[in-house]
């Protein structure tokens, strides 16, 4: 839990001074603008690896990104948390890279609206969650589709309200819970189809 | 009583359930245990799928850790841009003063008249004796590059209509501009035929089956055409594109043929080009310029009044060359009548055979070459290295400059089957379109743009094969210095595989297949995402 990806930046730097470093890389201070780069790309590079299928995608991701920022940097409402906003931007750009390769990999499988509305037995479920590795966790999030795995990310990985997830995945505010249920519903079946069948890997699209 | 579903469950969780609901939901749960267990159950999931996604498995890569990036392009790499920019600026130097001003001097010396810069492509550049050394490592490598700055500029504008039509009309007015200025008249049907006693008094453009001149043209003739026949008078240019080209009448300008049999009978007052399988200078035949041709066979009994330039596998001269001969191909023969009064040199495989009857100013000159490459000489072997640093180079400014661009194509390469169908498709299908956009005129700018292009790339599709087969061989690169070295890896391999004997160009055809299909596959890619973003 401590190393969640909102709080990483924030609880380092006591709010007055962090306040002034952004102040300062706005008005184009390269030291503060180093400042920030240092404290947040590690996070801005989780997130992109999470998000993001390929390794190099990410890191290629998390320059760009940064340099969004460098840009953008004097459109940020300095009354918001800055990760919030950094996350935002992010999750648009990383969003906009796996939109641009739906060629090849669908995003959904299906309408959105429709729910797998099997009600799921809670003793196994628990049983399943407490069974299930981290490792396999993101095993399995590797074989989800783009955009329930962008939603799991932005949920638990950047802590981003129903707001901002459907402001970034470009879906109705009602909808966010169905995608984030749906997401669930499909990582279980991977992880059952995995445990259970044990040879018969379940893909996921 | 009924039990909650689990999608309120988790907008419980989440605190996004009004109040009033919550509300309910809590009270519900301190008496369902099944509800209790549920909200347990998808607790545990978010904990498991935060702690997955948040646990720090893997370093963050030092590269990113090193400096921080600055606003977007304005001050990214500009060593590369800088380079780049030289390169560019000592390419097209080096293109003017290597290439396009002794074109210039050579042409008008043979009385070629640089009148457009198309002319020039078309009808002088391939016989200029300086294209071996155009192979010639950092020249190419500069004009290539040239060629991606342009693109790397123009990448931007260059999907907007207006820009694109800007750029071709700008290049199509200056390749075609020149000559083309007067309107001709333009003949269109299944034969067309200039009678005996009609008088053109225009140039003229004929497309049609059987072009047929018995009359006069006053000015140019162009003609696209199966057969074409001239008995009358051209007073211009004759440019032919035919399969048989058939020319007795008078010429007063140049004849210019692209053809597969073509055989001049009557006087031509300028110079002959012709690119021919084969070509017959009929004894009855006085071209008062030089002649130059490119063909398989060639028989030449008629007079040349000037130089007499050809590059024909077989070579037949019984004729008057009134300047210096200069030949090259596989045999040469020159029979008793023959009269050479300048110099004569040629290069092929087989000693020629001299009548000695054939009256020569000089005695002939000979170079036998083998073709063979002379593995044995080192010389060889530091010219292969020079092509490996050459290709290297150029990767490294695709590298820089196109790092996105460059993993598409490695990741294109893994569809192995579709790459090489896209690369044989392109491959063939490019210079075909390019021909038939060159017949229609006003495509000419495309067509001789998109051979450009091509060739860039025939050259360029090492360094995409290269960098695949580095990567395929050393795994996933993770830095641009990664990325270099499995690019010069795979160059390597591919260098040292097209030196094998026989095999070789097999294996530069291949690379050469593999290359085109992934670079087409990249950049169709690259277009369905533009559009798809739009």
């Amino acid at each position: 839990m401590e190393a969640r990806g909102r709080g990483e930046g924030s609880n380092r730097m006591p709010g007055a001074e962090f306040t002034e470093t952004i102040a300062r890389a706005r008005s184009g201070n390269a030291e503060a603008w180093g400042e920030l780069y240092k404290q947040y790309a590690p996070a801005i590079f989780r997130f992109c690896r999470r998000a993001l299928p390929a390794r190099e995608d990410a890191e290629d991701a998390t320059t760009e990104i940064f340099m969004k920022v460098r840009d953008k940097l004097g459109q940020y409402d300095a009354s918001r948390p800055f990760t919030s906003w950094l996350y935002k931007v992010s999750a648009n750009h990383c969003w906009d890279i796996l939109r641009r390769r739906r060629i090849r990999q669908d995003l959904e499988t299906g309408e959105v609206e429709t729910l797998p509305l099997e009600h799921p037995d809670p003793g196994q479920l628990d049983q399943l969650m407490e069974a299930s590795t981290s490792l396999q966790v993101r095993a399995a999030l590797d074989k989800l589709p783009a955009r329930a795995r962008m939603a799991l990310v932005l949920r638990y990985y950047s802590d981003m309200s129903y707001d901002e997830i459907a402001g970034a995945l470009g879906v109705r505010r009602a909808f966010v819970g169905v995608v984030l249920l749906r997401a669930r519903h499909q990582l279980r079946e991977i992880l059952t189809g995995r445990k259970i069948a044990g040879t018969k890997a379940r893909g996921a699209v | 009583m009924s039990h909650y579903d689990e999608m309120t469950c988790l907008l419980y969780l989440d605190g996004q359930l009004d109040r009033e609901r919550a509300v309910e939901l809590s009270t519900h749960i301190e008496t369902c245990a099944e509800c209790r267990m549920l909200l347990t159950a998808l607790e545990s999931e978010s904990r498991l799928l935060r702690g997955a996604l948040t646990e720090e498995d893997e370093p963050v890569p030092a590269r990113l850790l090193e400096n921080a990036p600055e606003a977007k392009r304005r001050e990214a790499a500009p060593l590369a841009w800088l380079a780049t920019l030289g390169f560019a600026g000592s390419g097209a130097f080096t293109l003017w003063t290597w290439f396009v001003d002794p074109w210039q001097q050579q042409l008008s010396q043979a009385g070629f008249g640089g009148d457009s810069f198309l002319a020039m492509l078309f009808f002088g550049g391939v016989f200029w004796k300086g294209w071996e050394t155009m192979v010639n490592l950092t020249e190419l490598l500069a004009a290539v590059t040239l060629v991606i700055l342009a693109v790397a500029l123009f990448r931007r504008g260059w999907r907007r209509t207006p820009t694109v039509a800007v750029v071709l009309g700008t290049l199509a007015c200056l390749l075609v501009l020149p000559p083309a200025a007067s309107a001709a008249e333009f003949r269109k049907q299944a034969d067309v035929l200039v009678a005996a006693d009609e008088v053109v008094k225009n140039d003229l453009i004929a497309t049609g089956a059987n072009v047929k001149i018995e009359g006069t043209v006053e000015g140019d003739l162009i003609a696209f055409c199966k057969n074409l026949t001239v008995n009358g008078h051209v007073t211009g240019d004759v440019i032919a594109f035919a399969q048989i080209v058939r020319i007795n009448g008078t010429v007063d300008g140049n004849v210019r043929s692209i053809s597969s049999f073509a055989s001049l009978s009557g006087p031509v007052a300028k110079n002959v080009t012709s690119f021919s399988q084969t070509f017959e200078l009929a004894s009855k035949s006085e071209v008062a310029g030089s002649l130059m041709f490119f063909a398989a066979m060639t028989t030449q009994d008629g007079r040349v009044g000037r130089d007499l330039i050809g590059f024909s596998a077989e070579h037949q001269l019984d004729g008057y060359v009134g300047g210096n001969a200069l030949l090259r191909g596989d045999r040469l023969s020159i029979g008793p009548s023959a009269q050479i009064v300048g110099k004569a040199k040629f290069t092929g495989e087989k000693q020629p055979s001299v009548s000695d009857k054939a009256k020569l100013a000089s005695p002939l000159e000979v170079v036998i070459e083998t073709r063979r490459p002379r593995y044995a000489s080192p010389a060889y072997y530091w010219r292969q290295t020079l092509r490996w640093g050459t290709a290297f180079m150029l990767g490294l400014v695709v590298a820089l400059l196109m790092p996105g661009f460059l993993r598409d194509t490695l990741g294109e390469g893994e569809r192995y089957g579709l790459s090489l169908g896209a690369g044989v498709l392109s491959l063939i299908v490019t210079p075909v379109a390019a021909v038939i956009a060159c017949l229609t005129i006003i495509g000419i700018a495309v067509g001789v743009l998109s051979v450009l292009v091509w060739v860039a790339m025939l050259y360029a599709a090492q360094v995409f094969v290269g960098a695949f087969l580095g990567q395929k061989m050393l795994g996933p690169a993770d830095s641009t210095g990664a990325v270099l070295g499995r690019l010069a890896v795979g160059l390597l391999v591919i260098r040292v595989a097209t030196m094998l004997p026989y095999v070789g160009i097999f294996v530069w055809l291949v690379v050469a297949v593999f290359g085109f299909g992934v670079v087409t596959l990249a950049i169709v890619k690259r277009s369905r995402e533009e559009a798809a973003a739009i």
